[in-house]
């Protein structure tokens, strides 16, 4: 069997990267991040030859707009054939557009196939690596005498000695962290909702309902 | 019919209308009516029926059947009626409609009705008390009794259908002190746009609540870890990725820290059951969990997860206060393990 040596100094920091990086993704949240990619990639894509795709599209909406406008500002009556040849025309442009409108849904497709994979490889897999690989690693010692030894058999579990702290308790212990700083930073953006106050008028209306009873009685007993 | 295709579809309407009454003068309408009922494979036992049109003044005596004697008719081409209206139906000619109404015959009606409605009031109190048995045992739940009484008002004295339906509307999690809060099935918009408003304005009352406490803890914690780092000499302090640290003797213990740490969290827990009490943030929390709007389900059906509900309620309030020991315990581990990298 392979056996992957790192030393606990690696293992604590690349799982703290790891982890944080999973949070935020999540947090941001993984459509959002794939959005970002594929805008990233029309604007430098084509500029690198990547997807010539986009310059053409852009070209033939332009052509598209042109085409249409003089064919309003031709009557068809009055000019027949040369409103039939700007038809054919924007009907063959807008079948070459919705080719192109084709072609670039699957580019986009691609990207957030790709982009969704990274993810994965760059959030999931190394923690399953690092569960599989390092689970009865011991990432690093408490100092003595600072916690009760209650407090060190806990953080020793699974199964570790006390005073040791292993992947699982560190594993929670960073996504505790990262999620309560997430949480306070999205909270800095939370707009605050104003006070509900119910409408006088339905109010008002309980109010006549009440003041009008006593005279329904009144009527009845007479 | 082999109408030729100029006749008018108002002459074809016309013929068959004469045709039709020229059956009827004929007579046999009882017979005719029988062998319609009596037709067809689904028909089982079908009595003897005596159709309307052999018979020119019907009386009906049905005390519970309001529809009938509510349809009495005066019209020109009646057949007859010599009576005024009670308990009579005059026989309607198909083609005509009725011009007025006799009132006194609805009023007569209505004595009808008003037996009818002891037998309907007797059935409801019958109703009334299956609901009673079924909701009887339930209150709408809040986390603990002295929360701002959600879980002890508005119980008593309710009928248990006003109940199942406050327990509803406690499920989007208005939260809070209780007892007031409206049925949103019987609100009109504005209620329930203020319900919603409402719950909103407490879920952000609830967040930045948390939000204090949350820095308060960090920034508390971290000056504690931080003093301690910076005064404790020699490694009392240190913690390393190598087990010899275990085995130093310090001449001055850290044991200080865990006294500082252990204060802080209790003043802060006593802090926030304190403002949570009051402020009714653990109802808010508990009515969105997912365990409890089951238990309030389930409830409906079997009364005696009312009690589990409550339970839960106060477990999962619990559980919260335990949450921030647990966070702030994650904290101080975050610490000392990018503390250990340091060393390396």
């Amino acid at each position: 069997m392979v056996s992957i040596d790192l030393h606990p100094y690696t293992l604590v920091v690349s799982s703290f990267i790891v982890l944080a990086l999973r949070n935020f993704i999540s947090f941001i949240g993984k459509n959002s991040v794939q959005e970002f990619v594929w805008s990233l990639f029309v604007k430098f894509g084509s500029r690198f030859g990547v997807s010539k795709s986009f310059i053409a599209y852009s070209a033939k909406k332009e052509e598209l707009h042109k085409v249409n406008k003089e064919k309003k500002a031709i009557s068809a009556q009055d000019q027949y054939a040369k409103w039939t040849k700007l038809n054919r025309q924007s009907d063959k442009l807008s079948a070459e557009l919705k080719s192109l409108e084709e072609v670039i849904a699957q580019n986009k497709n691609s990207v957030n196939r790709l982009v969704g994979l990274l993810i994965t490889v760059l959030t999931t897999v190394p923690l399953w690596f690092f569960r599989i690989w390092f689970r009865k690693s011991v990432l690093f010692y408490l100092p003595t005498g600072v916690f009760p030894f209650y407090v060190e058999r806990v953080f020793a579990l699974p199964f570790f000695p006390s005073g040791a702290v292993g992947l699982t308790v560190w594993i929670f212990a960073v996504n505790s962290v990262v999620s309560s700083v997430l949480f306070l930073v999205s909270f800095l953006f939370e707009t605050k909702p104003p006070f509900p106050e119910l409408k006088q008028k339905v109010e008002e209306v309980k109010e006549e309902k009440t003041s009008s009873k006593p005279e329904l009685i009144e009527a009845k007993t007479n | 019919m082999s109408d030729s295709p100029s006749v008018s579809a108002e002459e074809r309407k016309r013929i068959l209308r004469e045709r039709r009454a020229a059956k009827m003068k004929q007579g046999n309408a009882t017979n005719r009516l029988n062998t319609i009922l009596t037709q067809g494979s689904s028909v089982k036992d079908v009595t003897p029926v005596k159709s309307v049109l052999d018979d020119e003044n019907i009386s009906l005596s049905r005390p519970h059947t309001p529809v009938a004697t509510t349809t009495s008719v005066e019209s020109p081409i009646a057949k007859s009626s010599s009576k005024p209206k009670e308990n009579t139906i005059h026989t309607i000619h198909h083609d005509s409609d009725p011009d007025h109404q006799d009132i006194s015959s609805i009023l007569g009606a209505n004595s009808h009705i008003n037996d009818s409605k002891d037998s309907v009031a007797n059935s409801n109190e019958d109703i009334d008390e299956m609901f009673k048995k079924i909701f009887g045992g339930q209150a709408p739940g809040g986390a603990f009794p002295n929360l701002g009484g959600a879980g002890a008002s508005g119980a008593e004295g309710e009928d248990p259908f006003a109940q199942m339906m406050k327990m509803l509307g406690q499920q989007g999690g208005a939260g809070g002190n209780g007892g007031d809060q409206p049925n949103p099935f019987g609100a009109n918009p504005e209620e329930i746009q203020y319900q919603q408003q409402l719950t909103a304005y407490r879920t952000y009352q609830h967040k930045l609540w948390k939000c204090h406490f949350l820095v308060v803890r960090y920034l508390s914690i971290l000056a504690n870890f931080f003093y301690h780092f910076i005064y404790v000499e020699d490694s009392s302090f240190q913690s390393s990725s190598h087990s010899y640290i275990r085995g130093l003797a310090h001449h001055t213990p850290a044991q200080s820290f865990f006294v500082y740490f252990s204060t802080i969290e209790v003043v802060i827990l006593a802090t926030y059951y304190f403002l949570g009490t009051k402020e009714g943030f653990f109802t808010t929390t508990t009515s969105n969990n997912f365990i409890i709007k089951i238990l309030d389900m389930g409830a409906m059906v079997l009364p005696q997860l009312a009690q589990i509900r409550l339970i839960a309620v106060r477990v999962l309030g619990y559980y919260e206060l335990l949450a921030v020991v647990l966070g702030d315990l994650s904290l101080v581990v975050v610490l000392f393990g990018l503390l250990s990298t340091l060393g390396n």
